[in-house]
């Protein structure tokens, strides 16, 4: 849990590695409903032009934004969170891929609202842009 | 969503026959029927597209249990000098009492960069349980729109 008086502009948030296999990807497609076929099955992915089976992007962006619910210690802080898919997430069976995401305090608003620009690569390939979080975090007692 | 590409060429992949096709193959779809109707100036383009129900969350499954057919229409207008242009959607789920209804806008940004705004109105027009239906189906249509720009950036990247 962060200490909101204490964030300055600039600070980076603790990076993080998440690693993405199939299963990870049939996981999300029941929890979600999402099951469109280019998330699993790697014959229909490849012949509408993809490198492989691709991540959900929804499931992409729910795991980069793990870097900001862990340093603030509260998803419920989330107040708005925004992202421009740029790549598609190739996840080869076996193999898998690596979702590395970094985060950085952009700004910090009149009305305490932290804004952070997240960076999601993939093998030092920026897979997200313009990936903003805005963070209100509760008032330290 | 963003694209590399102006929007003369993200509006002449839309209404490209093939394109359409791809899209369908990308969803899962069973079967499809494609019909675009280029003229001067606009399109209107009609997909069919017959549906897995394998795959679909049990509470809508219920509601559907023959299998679900989707056609969506969507009619371009003329584009503006930039080429930027507004359609309307609709998309009818034969024996399913929804509907889905709005606008799709394909913005310039610049000559060789463009948005595109989906802007649709999903409703289950069933008393009690059509709410709820409505927010389990948000992943789907949602995943629907993530797999259509997926395909388009693989279709540009494939032709370029």
């Amino acid at each position: 849990m962060i200490d909101v008086s204490t964030v300055q502009v600039g600070a980076e948030l603790p990076a993080q590695q998440f690693p993405i296999q199939r299963l990870d990807l049939v996981r999300y497609a029941g929890a979600s409903g999402d099951f469109n076929i280019i998330h699993w099955n790697e014959r229909v992915a490849t012949s509408v032009g993809l490198p492989n089976v691709i991540a959900h992007g929804m499931f992409t962006m729910a795991s980069a934004i793990r870097v900001v619910t862990d340093w603030v210690g509260d998803p419920g802080a989330v107040v708005e969170y925004g992202v421009r898919f740029t790549r598609p997430v190739a996840v080869p069976d076996p193999g898998g891929a690596s979702l590395h995401v970094a985060g950085k305090v952009r700004a910090i608003r009149d009305d305490g609202i932290v804004e952070i620009d997240l960076i999601a690569t993939v093998d030092g390939k920026t897979v997200m842009a313009k990936a903003r979080a805005l963070v209100r975090p509760k008032a330290s007692s | 969503m963003h694209n590399d590409i102006s929007a003369d060429e993200v509006y002449a992949m839309w209404i490209d026959q093939q394109f359409q096709e791809q899209l369908c193959r990308a969803t899962g779809a069973l079967s499809w029927t494609v019909d675009v109707d280029a003229r001067a100036g606009g399109a209107t383009m009609r997909v069919r597209r017959k549906l897995p129900t394998a795959g679909l969350p049990y509470a809508i499954g219920k509601i559907v249990p023959t299998g679900l057919t989707t056609t969506e229409t969507v009619a371009w207008g003329l584009p503006a000098a930039d080429g930027a242009r507004t359609a309307t959607l609709s998309v009818d789920f034969a024996g399913a009492p929804a509907t889905m209804k709005g606008t799709i806008r394909l913005l310039a940004d610049g000559a060789a960069a463009s948005t595109v705004v989906v802007d649709a109105d999903f409703r289950v027009h069933l008393p009690l349980i059509g709410a709820r239906l409505e927010r389990i189906a948000v992943p789907i249509v949602l995943g629907v729109i993530d797999t259509e720009e997926a395909t388009g950036r693989a279709w540009v990247a494939g032709a370029g």
